[in-house]
């Protein structure tokens, strides 16, 4: 066989995706040192396979004196690759007991080292030879697990950002899927981690805009969303507007790190009441609103439900403050979108100073 | 032919298609942008559906000759139209029209060459010949690449995008991809590259528009918090702020302030860019940081004065600027040496002269 062929020249491309991959993260300023750490190994991780598989193709059937060198490239791309789904799982997505996934892959690749000596998931004959071993399937499943792992972890991160349900990963993984299908069938076609790469560059795409959309402190989307979300209001929309009362006071009386504290809280409330029928955003200092799509009906409801949630959390915590809401509907036929804030900006405030007044100092 | 060549193709495909979707589904994008890209992704898969085509039918029944031409001529057509379609929807264009007119120039030219054998000829057994002219071809591929390239660098520019190694490293897969297929016609991995490409160009435009403030075109208040978070002493912190910047608003409107702003940070970006990063971190603030010590920082400062005060000999309008800076050494919290370049700004800014 050629060295330089169609299968060693996408090897190539492969690695060139994944090279440009980890230089694009290592200059990205938008993202923190940790994150960039995260992404780069899933870079080597996949890099470091997708040269196993080639080396050990490249040797598959060589002069016999290569034989432990074939059989340590397959080693390494076998033991390896079920981490990734693990690593793309923790690098780019909200991974679910990230340890106990690692720790699986590593038992693993424990158990890909033990079974070498016996050729139980793959040999490599007198000749040369690779042949798939009867415990080849345990390596699928563990690979499989670990790709299913790594979309959940992706999917998931976008539920808990507001994302709607967002086709390009869906799309990626059926690549990837074709991808692996085509080797698990034809062992001809090696394009797996050519697709691996490139799945690797748009998660990590993905990852960053979907940060870039939400607010570091609350993970409510920010106000940059907020604006663009205004900007297209549609008719029947309910604009509701949250305002932490005396916030200022909480900060100066107890520091940042309650204030910060008694944000997350009314976020969190926030999305428990109001997540599953609207989007949440945070968009100012203690201000927050919450946009639903569809008429008042519910309304009144969904904010008594909030006023008791408040009212809980002040129950277990003294220093947190009240929340005051105001809100209006949108109607494109009678009204302006400026008009509708006002109404709910105003409504708001009487509200305010309703709580204020009857509040003990 | 073995399986994987048809598995490449298919691969290249569903890139293209999640780039397109991608950019559709992307709110930071504008329309006219989402347009062009698809024109992109659409020329290149079109290019490689028609080099595949080529592949099945070289040496097929002798009647699908006509067909087989007609494949190869519609590629050659393509492929040079990818590299001004990329310039156009990533990048700056200069004179896109005329970029336009040589790639159709190119392609009547390809057109016109089919009967006479030209560029390449289909023999009575249907195979397929490189002639003379192959190179016309090449000539008209590499130029509108390197024309790709020289629009993406101009728009990378803009937005303070420097030091690329990423754009560096994505023209070396395309020259070593494009490169393999040219020495060994077999190995059929252009479109792929291609494909990867794009889908790398579109990603950076879309994180060059995420970086940027968009009155001013500095880097955002998001950037400026990372790289706060992840700074490496020795360096400079210079704040600057517009004096008596609502007054502009209020008297001149938020049109003259929004082109103060941006005088203002074009000034900045003349002076600093070089060494450092510019950000607009509020309304009226900006600030740069400087990967080095004070006495840079003062040097740096006093042209800026300078730039400041012959700008606004020539148009009255423009309010001054207070400047404060403070050095990180590694002794002193991040937080410490804002707070005192902040001081510093405050105390210039109240000995500033009161302007009419």
């Amino acid at each position: 066989m050629r060295v330089l062929n169609l299968y060693t020249a996408i090897v190539i491309i492969t690695l060139f995706t994944l090279v440009i991959t980890a230089a694009d993260v290592a200059t990205n300023q938008l993202i923190v040192k940790e994150a960039k750490t995260r992404a780069t190994f899933t870079c080597v991780l996949i890099g470091l396979c997708a040269l196993g598989e080639c080396i050990g193709e490249l040797t598959n059937g060589a002069a016999p004196r290569l034989i432990p060198l074939h059989g340590a490239a397959k080693l390494v791309e076998i033991s390896l690759s079920p981490f990734i789904g693990v690593a793309v799982g923790v690098a780019y997505g909200d991974a679910v007991r990230p340890r106990l996934a690692f720790a699986v892959a590593a038992a693993h690749a424990l158990l890909e080292c033990v079974a070498f000596s016996f050729g139980g998931v793959f040999a490599i004959d007198a000749a040369n030879i690779y042949h798939r071993g009867a415990l080849f399937p345990l390596y699928v499943a563990a690979f499989s697990l670990s790709a299913v792992y790594g979309l959940i972890a992706v999917l998931q991160s976008g539920k808990a950002y507001q994302v709607d349900v967002d086709v390009v990963p869906v799309l990626t993984m059926a690549t990837l899927a074709g991808g692996i299908a085509g080797l698990y069938f034809e062992t001809a076609v090696r394009i797996a981690y050519l697709c691996i790469a490139v799945a690797n560059l748009i998660f990590y795409y993905s990852y960053y805009k979907i940060m870039l959309r939400v607010d570091a402190v609350t993970h409510l989307l920010n106000r940059r969303c907020y604006d663009v979300s205004v900007s297209e209001l549609g008719t029947r929309a309910v604009i509701l507007y949250f305002d932490i009362d005396r916030f200022k006071q909480v900060n100066d009386t107890y520091g940042h790190t309650v204030g910060d504290l008694c944000l997350r809280g009314v976020s969190r409330l926030l999305r428990q009441v109001y997540g599953r029928y609207g989007r949440c955003y945070r968009i100012g200092g203690d201000e927050f609103c919450v946009i639903l799509s569809d008429g008042l009906d519910g309304v009144e409801a969904l904010n008594a439900r909030f006023g008791e949630a408040v009212a809980a959390l002040r129950a277990g915590d003294p220093r947190m403050p009240g929340v005051s809401i105001g809100y209006a509907c949108y109607d494109a036929a009678t009204s302006s979108v400026q008009r509708v804030i006002g109404e709910a900006d105003a409504m708001l405030y009487r509200n305010k100073n309703a709580a204020q007044a009857s509040a003990p100092e | 032919m073995s399986g994987l060549y048809p598995a490449a193709i298919c691969v290249t495909i569903m890139f293209l298609l999640i780039t397109a979707i991608d950019v559709m589904t992307n709110q930071l994008i504008t329309r006219k942008r989402k347009a062009r890209t698809g024109v992109a992704c659409l020329t290149i898969a079109v290019a490689a559906l028609c080099e595949c085509a080529g592949v099945y039918l070289n040496g097929a029944a002798v009647g699908l000759i006509p067909l087989h031409r007609l494949a190869k001529v519609a590629e050659f057509c393509f492929a040079p139209a990818i590299g001004v379609a990329a310039a156009i929807a990533y990048g700056d264009t200069r004179r896109p029209g005329l970029a336009i007119l040589l790639t159709v120039v190119h392609a009547a030219f390809e057109c016109v060459a089919v009967p006479f054998g030209w560029v390449f000829s289909v023999d009575a057994a249907n195979q397929y010949h490189r002639e003379t002219w192959y190179l016309v071809y090449v000539a008209a591929f590499i130029l509108a690449t390197a024309y790709c390239f020289v629009c993406i660098l101009r728009n990378g520019r803009t937005y303070q995008a420097k030091a690329d190694g990423v754009l560096v490293l994505n023209l070396s897969m395309l020259v070593v991809g494009i490169g393999i297929q040219f020495v060994y016609s077999s190995i059929k991995i252009d479109y792929l590259c291609i494909a990867i490409g794009n889908l790398l160009f579109s990603l950076r435009a879309c994180k060059l528009i995420l970086q940027v403030d968009a009155v001013t075109r500095l880097l955002n208040r998001r950037c400026y918090d990372v790289s706060i978070s992840d700074l490496d002493a020795p360096a400079t912190l210079i704040y600057f702020d517009v004096n008596r910047f609502k007054q502009v608003n209020d008297t001149y409107g938020h049109a003259a302030g929004d082109r103060c702003l941006r005088t203002v940070a074009s000034l900045i970006r003349g002076v600093y860019r070089k060494k450092c990063r510019c950000y607009r971190i509020g309304g009226d603030e900006l600030c740069v940081i400087l990967h080095g010590g004070a006495q840079q920082a003062e040097a740096l400062n006093a042209r800026f004065a300078a730039a400041l005060e012959a700008q606004r000999a020539k148009d009255p309008q423009l309010p001054g600027v207070s400047v404060g800076y403070a050095t990180l050494d590694g002794s002193a919290h991040i937080l410490k040496v804002i707070e005192e370049a902040d001081a510093m700004l405050y105390r210039n800014k109240r000995m500033m002269p009161r302007e009419a």
